[in-house]
């Protein structure tokens, strides 16, 4: 009975580690998610404010330049 | 059915089957669970491989797109302190030299095609099942369309766009040809005829019912068709509506005339 009875102490103490390593996993793909969702909403925003400035840069070109 | 992008594999980590020769069982479901749990990790470390090697070829796009946006605010920079230096030049819109402004608009087409499709997604369409191979059966068909097609088109939406366009472009073909039809055809009106028409002063329905009404002691408003003559030249159209003609005056409406005479009797009058 004992050896039964700390096999099954043994197991439940596995279970609670491999429990912990699950969980370690999902946060790491939970970060991942994340981190690329805030990646490229600032990507998203560098981008358009990268498409406002060429076009100012184009239309002052345009001015400045004498044909 | 939405395919998802990226998949951590094993599922379920924990269904293997266990050898007979393992005496302690429940150990040996806790390393089976390990061992899939290692493969989850090495299936986590490969997607955020590619997710970080996506991110940074369009954050490198956008380096690039800085750099020559910064060269050319450089250059921009240079040419004002040069246009400074010379002194005050009039800019003018008015100038003939300078050509009108239009920006650049680029319009992105066929965003949504098989060449922007992410990495991963590329992958999990590659790991698919094929369609079946009906383009075997197209040599049978009388009406020598391909099989596969009528299973599944990825060009369909593209060839009804298509269609609708060039459909769009006949219609305003064939609007600016009767367009330019009915132009010729307006300038080539040729005149007919041409009626003179003689006018005596006063109307000539005036005169008509003047001469009808006319007594001996009757004082006739207007002047007499031999003194005031006038001749006028105008297109064959429809006579306008004449105005009511007024009522000679006798000797008792002279007295306390009651309707007002028209602007033309009164100057006679005066």
């Amino acid at each position: 009975m004992s050896s039964v009875q700390s096999q099954i102490q043994q197991d439940w103490n596995n279970r609670e580690f491999v429990e912990t390593i699950a969980s370690s996993v999902k946060r790491i793909a939970e970060f991942l998610n994340a981190f690329d969702l805030s990646a490229r909403s600032r990507l998203a925003l560098l981008n358009q404010k990268l498409t406002n400035l060429e076009r100012q840069v184009e239309y002052i070109e345009a001015r400045v330049t004498k044909t | 059915m939405p395919l998802v992008k990226r998949a951590v594999e094993p599922v379920f980590v924990s269904r293997a089957t266990l050898s007979s020769k393992i005496k302690n069982e429940l150990e040996g479901v806790v390393v089976n669970t390990l061992a899939g749990l290692i493969k989850q990790l090495s299936s986590v470390s490969r997607h955020a491989e590619n997710l970080f090697g996506d991110l940074v070829n369009e954050a490198n796009g956008i380096y690039l797109r800085t750099v020559s946006l910064s060269g050319r605010v450089a250059g921009l920079q240079d040419k004002i302190q040069t246009l400074d230096s010379v002194g005050k030049e009039d800019m003018r819109i008015e100038d003939s030299n300078v050509r009108v402004f239009k920006s650049t608009n680029k319009e992105e087409q066929q965003i949504l095609d098989r060449g922007t499709l992410p990495t991963a997604l590329q992958e999990v369409y590659r790991s698919c099942n094929a369609p079946p191979a009906l383009s075997h059966l197209s040599q049978y068909r009388d009406d020598g369309k391909d099989g596969l097609k009528f299973y599944t088109n990825p060009d369909y939406f593209f060839e009804l766009w298509a269609k609708e366009q060039t459909k769009q472009i006949e219609k305003k073909q064939k609007k600016k040809a009767k367009g330019a039809r009915k132009k010729k055809e307006s300038k080539k009106k040729k005149v007919k005829a041409v009626q003179k028409k003689q006018y005596a002063g006063v109307d000539k329905e005036f005169m008509e019912q003047a001469h009808l009404k006319q007594g001996p002691g009757d004082i006739i408003i207007g002047t007499p068709p031999t003194t005031r003559h006038s001749t006028e030249i105008h297109m064959r159209e429809a006579p306008p509506a004449a105005p009511p003609p007024p009522q000679p005056l006798s000797h008792a409406q002279m007295a306390a005339p009651t309707v007002p005479p028209p602007p033309h009797a009164r100057a006679l009058l005066i």
